[in-house]
């Protein structure tokens, strides 16, 4: 070790600092220089060259993240007195405490004075009693058959099948989606003509009277579900001309009383008026059997009272709309309807509008 | 690099957080950074590099100096990252070794040709791989620090926490090295 020291020293004493830090600074020149001197000075020399691509091609993102940090770190420097920190932990807090409990007392509050209900009441009763009700009343019935037959097919209601779900098996027997694919089918179709006639229910009287009696349900619910959907299929085939027409037009009338009653009333309340076609006895045995007499009188009735006007040959989501309000929107309603409509001939647009007006909108979205 | 006269002015610029600045400062003095750390750590040298600028930039506000002190800091810097960076991979034992350093010891066998090597080797980095392949790490930062860092050997000394002769040691018995590495004796003046 001391020979090497002594030798190291000795290079340091005779090795000139000036050279040698010219050859670290890669500027050695002196002509005494050994010949590696010059293949050191290259290496410095490229070790101190310029920047190359690779170097730099982070740049954007680091300047960026260095402008960030000299930011915070100018903002976190900022002279701070402790009492305007404690001032600010103290409104940060009461902030906090004041939202959270101004949204507990308004959620008690609603739980409490019953808002919450009074928007169910406002929205979702309307919406069960336009759109769920007449199909409820209409085809609890066909909701079991539906599902089964053209529930795998998809029928010919796509709306019914997006309401139901994916399989169908999701549909409440009472629930909207059922009800309207199985008038469409064209095996059902057919069977109920006798049915057309009790949609039928006197169009103009009917309403006058759907809003008035609307309370009472249980009289006239009977007529309103149950007729349209089978009519509509009715018409199609063979018997619509002269018996199809007048169902839709009565179909509104009764419509509303449906409405009414319908909301919460459960699919047993809605079979009596479905007397409708073969899917109520199906479906429910027992009550069925006794409504079923009562519709055709009914049926039969309305066509007397309203055979003139349109022959309305696929009342289905007519009728299911026009349960509620029967009165002015039914142009509107009528678009809507069409698509149904589409192979049912002449009036049908006309006469449905009216008494479809918004259900017939709300019918229309709840199906798609 | 950035001269006296205008470093002031970037570095007060810098410091508020200006763009311009903060690139000019990344252009001057990151490929020195970059190499410095590649040479050490070279799979962990862009990380580190990172690292540093911000560590640089956070202090920017409270740095005053002219450009060799700018310098001085931001290699203590990254030499402080680098210990770091140390002292974790010592604790997982986990060293990447870059393949160039493979190259380089196949290269340099006993038949090796280093000036040949020297000639191939155009790349800034691969110069400073070069410079300190067959140095301690002692003498490897201490060349590094004066030959990419482009310190003297005061600021060295104080990075290093040395005397400024034991720095001049260890560049010398650097230098020994590399002579006889590039195949001559030493010649000494």
């Amino acid at each position: 070790m001391t020979a090497e020291r002594d030798e190291l020293w000795v290079d340091m004493t005779q090795f000139d600092t000036r050279v040698a830090d010219g050859v670290w600074e890669g500027e050695a020149t002196d002509p005494d220089a050994p010949g590696w001197f010059a293949d050191v000075r290259t290496l410095v020399h490229r070790a101190r060259g310029p920047a190359e691509p690779d170097e730099l091609v982070d740049e954007p993102v680091l300047v960026d993240r260095m402008r960030r940090a000299t930011l915070g770190e100018t903002l976190a420097d900022l002279p701070r007195r402790p009492g305007v920190r404690a001032v600010g932990r103290l409104v940060a807090m009461k902030a906090a405490a004041a939202t959270t409990a101004s949204v507990m007392t308004m959620a008690a509050a609603a739980a409490t004075t019953g808002i919450v209900a009074t928007v169910a009441a406002t929205v979702v009763v309307p919406a069960i009693q336009e759109g769920v009700m007449p199909i409820i009343g209409h085809e609890s019935s066909p909701a079991a058959e539906a599902p089964a037959q053209a529930g795998a097919g998809g029928g010919p209601g796509g709306a019914t099948a997006g309401q139901c779900g994916p399989d169908g098996d999701s549909c409440v027997p009472g629930s909207t989606g059922p009800v309207v694919e199985t008038p469409r089918d064209p095996s059902l179709a057919p069977a109920p003509p006798a049915e057309t006639a009790e949609p039928a229910p006197p169009a103009a009287a009917a309403p006058a009277e759907a809003t008035a009696a609307d309370p009472p349900p249980a009289e006239q619910p009977e007529p309103a579900p149950t007729p349209e959907p089978t009519t509509t299929t009715d018409t199609t085939a063979p018997p619509a001309t002269t018996t199809a027409t007048p169902p839709p037009t009565t179909t509104s009338a009764p419509l509303p009383e449906p409405v009414d009653v319908a909301p919460s009333v459960t699919p047993s309340a809605a079979p009596p008026p479905d007397e409708s076609p073969v899917p109520l006895e199906a479906l429910t045995p027992g009550p069925p059997a006794e409504a079923s007499p009562a519709p055709p009188p009914d049926a039969a009735a309305l066509t007397a009272l309203a055979p003139a006007p349109p022959p309305d040959p696929e009342p289905r989501k007519g009728p299911e709309v026009s349960p509620d309000p029967p009165p002015g929107k039914g142009p509107a309603a009528t678009p809507a309807l069409a698509p149904h409509a589409a192979g049912s001939p002449p009036a049908a647009p006309g006469l449905r509008g009216r008494p479809n007006l918004p259900a017939a909108a709300a019918a229309a979205t709840g199906s798609s | 690099m950035i001269h006296d006269a205008e470093l002031a002015d970037v570095v007060d610029a810098a410091g508020r957080g200006e763009h311009w600045a903060l690139t000019q400062l990344f252009r001057a003095y990151q490929p020195a950074v970059l190499r410095y750390l590649r040479a050490q750590a070279a799979g962990a040298a862009d990380d580190l590099a990172s690292e540093v600028w911000i560590g640089v930039a956070r202090g920017l506000p409270r740095f005053t100096g002219d450009e060799s002190a700018f310098r001085g800091w931001l290699f203590t810097i990254a030499r402080r990252r680098l210990i770091d960076h140390r002292r974790r991979t010592a604790r997982q034992r986990t060293d990447v070794v870059a393949s160039e350093r493979l190259d380089v010891a196949i290269e340099w066998g006993p038949n090796g040709d280093p000036a040949r090597t020297v000639l191939e080797r155009l790349g800034a980095q691969g110069a400073v791989d070069e410079l300190v392949a067959e140095l301690t790490p002692e003498q490897a930062e201490a060349v590094l620090l004066r030959v990419v860092g482009g310190l003297p050997v005061s600021e060295v000394a104080r990075i290093m926490q040395r005397e400024p002769g034991a720095v001049r040691v260890l560049c010398h018995r650097a230098l020994r090295r590399l002579a006889v590495q590039l195949g001559d004796e030493v010649r000494t003046a």
